[in-house]
């Protein structure tokens, strides 16, 4: 940790640095929770995200910033859904078939057969195929993303892909 | 690891043309507004502390009848605890346990990622193993020329001595059996016969309606461990409002926890090294081990995450490291050497922040940039890196054939910070042959 004398400089190198992470990385995370809420809500809570890696600063890996930012993501978006779970479900386009409070995700989602066959696979393939598809996550940084062993990530990512070739195979036929 | 189905029938095609928040940007000033925001907040912004654990004795009392059910092996280990390892005390959310052992050695850098430049080798990292995508953090969609670019390289004062140095496998079929996968089940309080099916072993429904096991039939014979029940976030269906209370384990807990799991399996716990993070609003901790070969971490590590009621996920390596004995290295000399040479790289495996560049903007004047006027010289970049240490550790490699090595390489430091990474063996260790 800087010293009394050094923390002016010590704090301008974090501010360059930080600014750096910022500008490299915020259409990413906006996109992150423009995925999977309202879009409206989407700067605000990747603003959060940055405020978080200021003041975690010491913390973040100056190496794997963006899976970091992806992590403290999923834990804000956590935070922020709990609170939106009081509210009225207008917003859903095919009220009835997917509730906001179970999949406030999927309401961005306006492919009615990909959703239903998402909402088939459970919620925790289902983070891991988001991840996978939109953020274009696997191997190492998928691994850092869900806080598990890099084999452990290719084999989740291996089963989710599968159990939604299953889901999606059953929906087409009828 | 690309998968080979027809992209139209495929669903993770679909979903990925299906993204909902595509081209989109944040608006106009939004970088300048989140920096201004932080630089009017208080100064020296206190770090999240990690609890301090006073009572390491009522701690344990606490966590006795909790968590795991282990074997009675692991049982001894969990109640004896802390006097094995010195806990860190710092002021962040992330604490090092012991020894500060050497980082592992990473010999692949997300190169197939990139995109490529004229005059630059184009190399296709999957051509040499299936998991070539090492090193996390890249950006993706931006051309880094510090590592995609032309680079010249210097050095001096290297060690011109060659020599041996040990290297190691990883056994997984050796500890692939149900004994294996059963006692680490039941470590985790799983009940059930371990099920050798579609790849791998089973234990418990793998559908996540409770929790279960997966060992992976992979070259380090990976683990994945998960319990629904453990989840904080888990609510009700039909419940109104989702407010799970409590506080994340302390650092002791989740690492005695780790503990515990590694002694399972068979290791001891005292090879590896541990570190803890929790995340601000979380209601989990997670902790990693490193497993220590010759005073250096390896990155095939384990990890787990606690939450109050129990372990929520964990994963790790079953495979046992053996001994290949000592093969015939390079120099230093003749490694920086190969960092010219097509055949090796270079791979950087980590960039100081100062050489990545900013995105080019343009238009941002309402027209687009001047037309370049004649006689006007290329800009053409070339990167001159001047190599100032090096460091002899170990890397993990995966064959082709699925078998997994850690092997000697070195690790290169330059002038800027950055490091880079050189495979060690000889070249009479190395079958340079394709297929």
């Amino acid at each position: 940790m800087a010293d009394g004398a050094d923390a002016a400089s010590g704090n301008a190198d974090d501010l360059a640095w930080f600014t750096e992470v910022v500008r490299e990385h915020s259409t990413a995370l906006v996109r992150y929770f423009a995925r999977r809420g309202p879009r409206q809500d989407a700067e605000d809570l990747a603003a959060d995200v940055f405020a978080t890696a200021w003041r975690r600063r010491d913390d973040v890996p100056r190496h794997a910033v963006l899976p970091w930012l992806y992590r403290t993501a999923g834990f804000t978006l956590a935070n922020h859904r709990r609170k939106l779970v009081d509210l009225p479900v207008g917003e859903v386009p095919d009220a009835g078939t997917v509730r906001v409070a179970d999949d406030p995700e999927l309401s961005a989602l306006f492919d009615a057969e990909l959703r239903g066959a998402l909402a088939s696979v459970g919620e925790r393939d289902r983070r891991i195929l988001l991840l996978h598809a939109w953020e274009g996550l696997d191997g190492d940084e998928l691994a850092v993303v869900l806080g598990i062993s890099r084999s452990g990530a290719d084999a989740a990512l291996s089963r989710a892909r599968k159990r939604l070739r299953d889901a999606w195979g059953e929906r087409l036929s009828f | 690891m690309t998968d080979r189905n027809d992209d139209e029938l495929d669903p993770v095609e679909r979903l990925r043309a299906a993204d909902p928040a595509a081209g989109l940007e944040p608006r106009a000033g939004f970088t300048d507004d989140v920096v201004a925001r932080v630089t009017t907040e208080a100064a020296d912004a206190p770090a999240v502390a990690s609890a301090a654990v006073t009572d390491l004795a009522a701690e344990r009392a606490r966590r006795r009848n909790r968590w795991l059910t282990v074997a009675a092996v692991a049982a001894s280990m969990l109640v004896v605890g802390g006097a094995g390892y010195a806990v860190g005390a710092t002021n962040t959310g992330s604490t090092t346990v012991a020894g500060g052992a050497a980082p592992p050695i990473s010999l692949e850098s997300g190169v197939g990622t990139a995109p490529t430049e004229m005059g630059v080798p184009e190399t296709d990292a999957s051509a040499v193993a299936p998991q070539s995508r090492a090193t996390p953090g890249f950006g993706s969609d931006r051309i880094l020329p510090y590592a995609w670019g032309r680079n010249v390289f210097h050095a001096s004062g290297l060690s011109t001595e060659d020599g041996t140095a040990p290297a190691y496998a990883y056994d997984a079929r050796s500890a692939s059996n149900a004994e294996n996968v059963g006692a680490l089940a039941a470590a985790l309080g799983l009940t059930g016969t371990p099920e050798l099916k579609d790849g791998g072993w089973a234990v418990g429904p793998q559908d996540g309606t409770a929790a279960s096991l997966w060992v992976t039939l992979d070259g380090t014979l990976g683990f994945s461990y998960w319990d629904p029940q453990h989840d904080p976030w888990r609510c009700a269906p039909d419940a109104t409002a989702c407010e799970p209370t409590g506080t994340a384990p302390t650092e002791v807990a989740a690492i005695d926890a780790m503990r515990s799991l590694v002694s399972a399996s068979g290791r001891d716990a005292d090879a590896f090294e541990y570190t803890s993070e929790v995340y601000e609003g979380s209601l989990t901790r997670t902790v990693q081990a490193w497993p220590l070969i010759d005073g250096q971490r390896t990155d095939q590590g384990w990890y787990l995450e606690l939450a109050e009621g129990g372990v929520l996920n964990a994963s790790g390596s079953l495979a046992a490291t053996v001994s290949l004995g000592d093969y015939p290295i390079v120099s230093e000399q003749e490694a920086f050497e190969r960092l010219s040479d097509p055949r090796f790289g270079p791979q950087v495996t980590a960039m100081p922040f100062s050489a990545q560049q900013a995105p080019m903007e343009f238009g941002t004047a309402g027209e687009p940039p001047a037309a370049p006027t004649g006689g006007t010289a290329l800009s053409w970049p070339v990167n001159e890196v001047e190599i100032v240490e090096a460091r002899l550790g170990l890397a993990t490699h995966w064959q082709v054939t699925g078998g997994v090595l850690l092997v000697p390489a070195y690790e290169f430091t330059d002038a800027a910070g950055g490091t880079w990474s050189v495979i060690a063996l000889a070249d009479s260790m190395l079958d340079f042959g394709t297929q």
